[in-house]
């Protein structure tokens, strides 16, 4: 029989230090169901209800309390060449994302401009920010590993926090594209259509939530006898795997940073690498897009096709371990 | 409360106080006391019937008595460093 407390305490144990868990996660727990069970012996539904919610928010913010000595304990005994390796990586990073996010929505912005609506500042923000994220995170990724770990050598818990970080990033890229993204998308269409015309733009592929486009693919996949419907049906199954298929790409684009700075090579192939890898991702994507729509009304052929950018980094990423893994020719001797 | 009453779990201490004390400090304050040499714990002997977590278990030390006993006298000199 489970009890309460005894799933959550396992969680708690990766977080807090074994001092803490003894001395306050686990009599917290014992208490919690100590209560539990006495509430469960004299039949008090209304109590035993009381009692969970008491405890678990109790649990909650004791383990909030903990967060912060738990981040500090993971960088304990870091070196200062590898705190300043993170920091570089995760600052260029942030930089580089910050220009880039800008840089893409200045064209839209400036087109808003042209039109002279009276959009504000923020209502352009809210509804550009969401849309320019996803194109600038995962090259931000690549281009900030290599910036921070050029010359650096690159330690087991620089590259598991690195990897973490980019997991992070792919996650809310995920939510990004998945809820933001829509109807961000849609606004700045209507808001834009409506300078020529009071009528609302209808949505597109681009503008549909990811159960919305899944449902709709499935269904025109129905009539998929139909040439037309089957393009439908292709389009929009292409459309939902490549949003997911986008959200991976931070990821794996820190991965191929992590593997191409493994390499002692200058500056400038890494200046010049990064960006060509950037163009034959977005080639890929650009190629994807114009495969015969009605060929992937089969689910199974739209997943392929849209996963295929990520999988040519992956194979690059492998590819590159490979040959750093290659045992080297002893130098020669003069 | 330790000292007036016998040894106390902590949910015994917050029913105790009259809710003075919190579910979500308390063990928080008893582990500092711990550390600090005031209060000393153990977990109970007998595991609960049910199964589960046995609890934790607090008593005044010695030194913890005489550390109160000092502060109420100073409390009564002093009305600032009155609880």
């Amino acid at each position: 029989m489970t009890r309460p407390g005894d799933r959550l305490r396992p969680v708690a144990r990766r977080v807090c230090s074994p001092l803490a868990m003894e001395s306050v996660i686990d009599p917290t727990i014992a208490d919690l169901q100590s209560e539990y069970a006495a509430a469960t012996e004299e039949g008090r539904r209304a109590r035993r209800v009381w009692i969970l919610i008491a405890g678990y928010l109790t649990l909650s913010k004791l383990l909030a309390l903990q967060v912060p000595s738990a981040i500090r304990g993971t960088f304990e005994g870091w070196t200062r060449w590898e705190d300043g390796a993170l920091v570089r990586t995760l600052m260029g990073a942030a930089v580089m994302f910050v220009a880039l996010t800008l840089t893409i929505m200045a064209s839209p912005w400036l087109q808003v401009h042209r039109t002279r609506s009276s959009a504000s500042v923020a209502w352009l923000l809210l509804v550009l920010v969401p849309q320019a994220v996803p194109i600038a995170l995962p090259p931000t990724m690549l281009a900030g590993v290599l910036y921070g770990m050029h010359k650096r050598v690159l330690t087991p818990r620089v590259c598991r926090t690195i990897v973490l970080s980019a997991f992070v990033g792919s996650l809310a890229m995920l939510g990004d594209i998945a809820w933001a993204v829509p109807p961000a998308n849609q606004a700045f269409r209507n808001h834009v259509f409506r300078s020529v015309s009071v009528a609302r733009m209808p949505r597109g592929p681009a503008e549909l939530p990811l159960s919305t486009l899944r449902q709709q693919a499935l269904f025109a996949k129905q009539g998929a006898a139909d040439v037309r419907a089957a393009r439908i049906a292709g389009r929009l199954f292409l459309a939902f795997h490549e949003r997911l298929a986008l959200a991976a790409a931070p990821l794996l684009f820190a991965l191929l940073g992590l593997a191409a700075a493994r390499f002692r090579t200058g500056a400038g192939v890494k200046t010049v690498g990064a960006p060509l890898a950037c163009a034959a991702y977005v080639y890929t994507l650009f190629w994807v897009g114009h495969v015969e729509a009605s060929a992937l009304a089969d689910e199974r052929a739209a997943f392929a096709l849209a996963w295929l950018p990520n999988v040519s980094i992956i194979l690059t990423t492998l590819t590159l371990l490979a040959i750093h893994r290659r045992p080297q020719p002893p130098p020669e001797c003069a | 409360l330790l000292v007036r009453e016998k040894a106390m779990y902590g949910l015994e201490l917050v029913a105790a106080s009259g809710r003075r004390l919190k579910r979500g400090t308390v063990y928080v304050t008893l582990a500092r006391m711990e550390a600090k040499g005031y209060v000393v714990s153990r977990v109970e002997r007998h595991p609960p019937p049910g199964g589960g977590l046995p609890r934790r278990i607090y008593e005044a030390t010695a030194f913890g008595r005489r550390l109160l006993r000092a502060w109420s006298q100073i409390a009564r000199l002093v009305p600032e460093f009155a609880p």
